[in-house]
């Protein structure tokens, strides 16, 4: 059975950042798989399986760094295979994927809106607030603050090299919110009028490390130093289960063309241009993580990975361990 | 004989707004000297009413480059000396007065590479941020000397001027990597140095220099890795002495947006605010370079004591201008 088109093209946008947020990722991913089901034609279970296996591979290898695309993908895939021993057509492991895909999609979007309320409480009136890229999670907060009343401003970085800062300032704009763009090297300077940091994550890790848009772990240190405090706002599906087993977070480092032309780096062959799309901010640096499960301090992110992934995290071990024997003779 | 004056004196002009707030100090105090030198040399006695309005200018436009202030300071300084001659038609003390503070950037330029050169080592990472004409001529200095290092550097926006550093550096055969600014903190593990350049250096050791220099000494600090900055004595600021202030500059959104792009988020009611520099405190300021040798940033006001006595004697620019627009006019008018 071939990948529908439909399936390529969500992967490829998502390869090419048509496609970004690592919760629009996410929910994509889900629908990508959602559509995959939908659009299977033949009768064969197990050819079902590996179809569906080849399609979650496929979107698996789109980016490197937000974890939330092989959480999203987990989710549904896990739930088939858990059942697979106990169906016996296409049909059932067609509506148990299906489900799984919506589930997790409906999920995704009522996190944003707990995330938004849990944080909102946090926001005090006359607050200044500084955000960096273009997170919905972030936004959802800021924006909820904005409607319970409280009169906020915000500063937005442009976040080079994509300026997502712009989608930022538009969105919070379009609300009648005060917004302010300033330039990525302004932010040590800006620190001193702002009271609170609100940024999105990509990926969290079992030390409470945030993996985040470049430029994050340098905002929070300037935060810091300011004793500014500094809000990661984080659906529990951007939590990496395969960090507790020791798995580092891949940095995607993206083509040079998106800082300098391509006539540039034609013309310079010997400036070597880099593009790291993330960085990873020391949980030191973080107040508190707010996930729609409540607000953690970040170092309890074990908290949430035990409890949301705790499967996985055991199926991994399990994997691992030596067996009881082989343990024996190792004594 | 008047168009021509005219003609040089609206070209400089020009060329002030266009670069007036992109180039680094030092460049922008070599233009000034040479347009100046060019201005008298050319148009004689007529040209001094117009060289006092270029000065004012320069120093309006770059209000916080102290080198500009002093040079100007200088300048106006000895304005009976070289006057005397001028009203009988003679303009050469005015030129060698010029060609004078030229010789003396330069030699201190080189003076203050040379001493910051040593402190580079063979195998250094640097690091470094905007553009800088004392950094790039320890760079050079130290590659002139066979040392074998590697350069960092963000863009720097708002101006992108890391971008004309990775350029001119690339003729020196050094190896560039070039990032946003927003990787600093991503980099700095592989880099041991951070050079800069300065703006200003005030009383108390701080150094103004282009916005992001103060993170990027931040994220240094962090790490601990050293920041050295690069600055000749005349960008030492004597009125921060006496409390003033170095004034925050800014600049338009049209060095980092489109026109279009502008247009559209200000009818959204988008605002920007677009510093150009920022003020990085002594704690994270391992050691300034001048051309009388390195200190510490918190010895600061020795140099300054060495250099305009104690309590620091300083003339006001502005009333040194206005002082100067009045003998040249009694000097035209003659």
């Amino acid at each position: 059975m071939n990948i529908p088109k439909e399936v390529l093209e969500i992967a490829e946008n998502i390869k090419n950042m048509k496609i970004r947020g690592a919760g629009r990722i996410a929910r994509s991913a889900a629908n990508a798989l959602k559509i995959a089901s939908e659009k299977y034609s033949g009768n064969a279970l197990e050819e079902y399986i590996s179809y569906i296996k080849a399609v979650a591979n496929i979107l698996l290898n789109t980016r490197p760094t937000a974890v939330s695309l092989p959480n999203a993908i987990n989710f549904v895939i896990s739930r088939l295979m858990r059942k697979k021993n106990y169906i016996s057509s296409v049909e059932e492991a067609r509506s148990i994927v299906e489900s799984a895909a919506s589930e997790f999609i409906t999920r995704s979007k009522e996190a944003l809106k707990l995330i938004g309320a849990i944080g909102a409480r946090r926001i005090e009136n006359n607050d200044t607030i500084l955000t960096h890229c273009n997170s919905s999670a972030a936004l959802s907060v800021i924006i909820k603050a904005y409607e319970e009343g409280k009169d906020i401003r915000v500063f937005a970085t442009e976040t080079r090299p994509k300026f997502q800062g712009i989608i930022t300032a538009k969105t919070l704009a379009s609300k009648g919110i005060d917004v302010t763009l300033i330039p990525d090297s302004a932010v040590r300077l800006i620190m001193k009028k702002v009271d609170k940091v609100i940024v999105g994550a990509d990926a969290v890790a079992a030390n409470g490390a945030v993996v985040n848009k470049i430029g994050t772990s340098q905002i929070a240190l300037a935060a810091h130093e300011a004793r500014v405090r500094v809000f990661v706002a984080a659906e529990t599906y951007k939590f990496s289960p395969a960090t507790v087993t020791g798995e580092l977070v891949v940095i995607e480092e993206r083509e040079p063309n998106e800082v300098v032309s391509k006539t540039f780096l034609e013309e310079h062959p010997k400036i070597k241009v880099r593009n790291p799309a993330f960085d990873v901010t020391p949980a030191d640096y973080i107040d508190a993580i707010i996930t729609e499960k409540g607000i953690i301090p970040p170092q309890a992110a074990i908290l949430i990975l035990k409890e949301e992934y705790g499967w996985v995290i055991s199926d991994y071990l399990l994997k691992i361990s030596p067996s009881e024997e082989e343990g024996e003779t190792t004594k | 004989m008047r168009d021509h004056v005219e003609e040089l004196f609206s070209n400089a002009i020009k060329e002030l707004n266009e670069k007036g707030k992109i180039l680094s100090s030092t460049s922008l105090a070599l233009i000034m000297l040479s347009r100046a030198e060019e201005l008298v040399s050319r148009a004689g006695v007529n040209s001094l009413w117009y060289l006092a309005e270029y000065l004012d200018r320069v120093t309006k436009v770059r209000s916080s480059a102290i080198l500009l202030h002093n040079i100007v300071r200088e300048f106006l300084k000895r304005s009976n000396y070289y006057l005397e001659e001028a009203k009988e038609g003679n303009i050469d003390r005015v030129i060698q007065e010029i060609v004078k503070l030229r010789r003396k950037v330069i030699n201190s330029l080189q003076a203050l590479s040379a001493i910051a050169s040593k402190r580079i080592e063979n195998g250094d990472v640097i690091m470094t941020h905007g553009y800088s004409t004392s950094v790039f001529m320890t760079l050079k200095a130290a590659i002139k000397e066979g040392k074998d290092i590697k350069v960092y550097i963000s863009e720097s926006r708002p101006f992108s001027n890391g971008i004309t550093m990775a350029e001119n550096l690339e003729k020196l055969g050094i190896e560039v990597t070039l990032f946003v600014d927003s990787a600093m903190r991503y980099f700095m593990k592989g880099v041991n140095k951070v050079l800069l350049g300065a703006e200003a250096v005030t009383a108390n050791g701080a150094v103004v220099g282009k916005v992001g220099s103060s993170l990027l000494s931040l994220v240094a600090h962090e790490a601990r890795v050293r920041v050295l900055i690069i600055s000749s004595i005349m960008k030492f600021s004597p009125e921060t002495f006496f409390g003033e202030l170095i004034e925050e500059e800014r600049t338009t959104p049209n060095v980092m947006f489109s026109r279009s792009t502008i247009a559209e988020l200000r009818k959204l009611g988008v605002k920007f605010y677009v510093p150009v520099l920022d003020f990085t405190p002594p704690e994270y300021i391992d050691l300034i370079v001048t051309e009388r040798g390195i200190i510490a940033p918190q010895a600061v006001p020795f140099v300054v004591q060495e250099l305009y006595g104690w309590p620091p004697e300083i003339f006001d620019v502005n009333e040194l201008l206005r002082e100067f627009k009045l003998k040249v006019k009694e000097v035209v008018m003659k």
